[in-house]
């Protein structure tokens, strides 16, 4: 029994890093890229972001997992798809907020270009906050996993969770 | 007003349609053939290539996705929401005969939250710091930790295996329905008590419960006749954001008790790769999402006259291509960052 349970949270630990990573990835990058560009991707992609939060997030990922058919890695993709756009928003707004900052200003006059500014002023400050989020997000996906799971719509039956 | 209220529902039509487009086209793109699988279904697991594309033909798969989905749109829009590939019934049909239990579980899961929720935050606030509040909330804490599955089994193992109240699964009647609807609303009850305690605990301090007080009531009179209306907004809606997420404890709730409702309905759909079915139900949850959102705000904007005359509730005009959002950048001493501290 005891062994059991290591096992499970074993499975668990890596569904929920493999979420989190994915999730982090897809919602930084698409995020901050649309705050940084802002225009009408930024509106496009806001319009898409809040539809997309309108539902549950549980129902985005059992819709997706009726997508990719029950299974232990289509679960952390449905998961990740389900995850992503909170961090897209959250980061959204920090760039867009950042990009305010006479820092930058400073950078741009003094002949930085965009990738120069994006990686070395935004992005770790991006980074910092979103990944703060996401720890404490991480008890929230946790209880998201146990629930396809408990419907026997993630791991097979022998593998414990 | 009336401007406002249609503005509302314009925003929550519109709404519809892109959450639906998005749902529709995801769905299209998913693998696996629709019209494989009903062919396998009528001919067996050889079904011909002529079978596949006949079917094709006939449901309409090969035109574009713009075509199909105002098709789908429009069909549903008269009832027709097609035959499911799992039961082969008509969705139609089967919606009928799981609705009724789906509405109950959250009619009656609603009722008990509301007023399960005002009685304990009400309670605690009358208590402000006594024993009653600081057992209420941590039993609000603990009936909602747990993911609503274990305390479904929680419960059976209470009720039925060892009191034997109440039946385990299944069946009609008031009794089977109880312990599904308790479930439902423990989590949400905890949130909204929450709120009503809080709530009543923040208008309290505001001057008028001073006035209250000064005139005479005492502090059950003071809650209930100058801090209850005021929460009303706030309660609202978090109330309608619970109500939508007790769509969610509804399908593990009737997996759990083995109940035919819209819930379980879906998870036999993904079981089975039922993408038809799933289109439709994704439709119901999307229309019933919108519809309680739109209620909760234009009951908020009935209810609190503030909400009606904010001039930028909806914002006449979006930003235009070539605007960033920010502005140009500002380099002088009244920037943001100079002023305030990090």
């Amino acid at each position: 029994m005891l062994s059991r349970l290591i096992n499970g949270a074993r499975v668990s630990l890596f569904a929920i890093s493999m979420v989190l990573a994915s999730a982090l990835l897809i919602g930084v990058v698409i995020g901050s890229l649309a705050g940084y560009v802002g225009g009408k991707v930024e509106l496009v992609l806001i319009s898409a972001i809040d539809i997309v939060l309108s539902l549950p997030s549980l129902i985005v990922a059992l819709a997706f997992i009726g997508i990719f058919g029950p299974g232990y890695w289509s679960m952390i993709a449905a998961l990740t798809m389900a995850w992503w756009a909170n961090y897209t928003r959250m980061s959204r707004s920090v760039v867009a907020s950042e990009l305010h900052q006479p820092y930058i200003g400073a950078a741009r006059i003094m002949g930085a270009g965009h990738v120069r500014i994006f990686s070395r002023h935004i992005l770790p400050y991006v980074l910092a906050l979103v990944v703060v989020y996401a720890s404490a997000d991480s008890g929230a996906l946790v209880l998201a996993i146990t629930t396809p799971s408990f419907l026997g719509l993630g791991v097979e039956p022998p593998t414990p969770e | 007003m009336l401007k406002l209220f249609t503005r509302r529902t314009a925003l929550a039509i519109g709404m519809i349609l892109a959450a639906s487009a998005l749902t529709f086209a995801t769905i299209a793109a998913a693998p696996g053939n629709v019209a494989a699988l009903m062919a396998e279904r009528v001919a067996g697991p050889s079904a011909s290539a002529e079978l596949v594309a006949q079917i094709e033909d006939e449901l309409g798969l090969n035109d574009p996705l713009p075509v199909r989905y105002v098709r789908w749109l429009g069909d549903a829009l008269t009832g027709y929401l097609g035959i499911s590939l799992r039961f082969g019934k008509p969705i139609g049909q089967e919606f009928a005969e799981r609705l009724p239990i789906t509405a109950t579980l959250l009619i009656w899961g609603g009722v008990i939250v509301f007023f399960l929720s005002l009685l304990v935050g009400f309670a605690g606030a009358i208590s402000n710091g006594g024993w009653i509040d600081r057992l209420l909330r941590a039993f609000s804490l603990l009936a909602a930790s747990p993911p609503n599955f274990f305390v479904a089994a929680l419960l059976v193992i209470l009720f039925s295996v060892t009191l034997g109240w109440l039946p385990a699964f299944g069946g009609a009647g008031v009794a089977s329905r109880i312990m599904p609807c308790l479930t439902i609303a423990l989590f949400p009850d905890a949130v909204l008590s929450r709120v009503v305690r809080v709530g009543l605990q923040e208008v309290m301090a505001r001057p008028f419960a001073t006035t209250g007080f000064a005139k005479g009531y005492g502090r059950s009179g003071v809650l209930l006749r100058e801090a209850l209306p005021n929460i009303a907004v706030p309660y609202l809606t978090t109330f309608g954001a619970q109500f939508i997420l007790m769509i969610i404890g509804s399908i593990v709730v009737e997996t759990v008790f083995a109940l035919e409702g819209v819930g379980a309905f879906f998870i036999e759909a993904i079981r089975f790769r039922d993408f038809v079915s799933m289109q439709a139900i994704l439709l119901t949850f999307i229309v019933f999402i919108v519809f309680v959102n739109l209620f909760v705000d234009l009951l908020c904007m009935l209810i609190d006259p503030r909400i009606r005359r904010q001039k930028n509730a909806y914002p006449e005009k979006i930003a235009v291509a070539g605007d960033h959002p920010c502005g140009p950048v500002h380099l002088d001493r009244h920037s943001r960052s100079v002023d305030q501290p990090l």
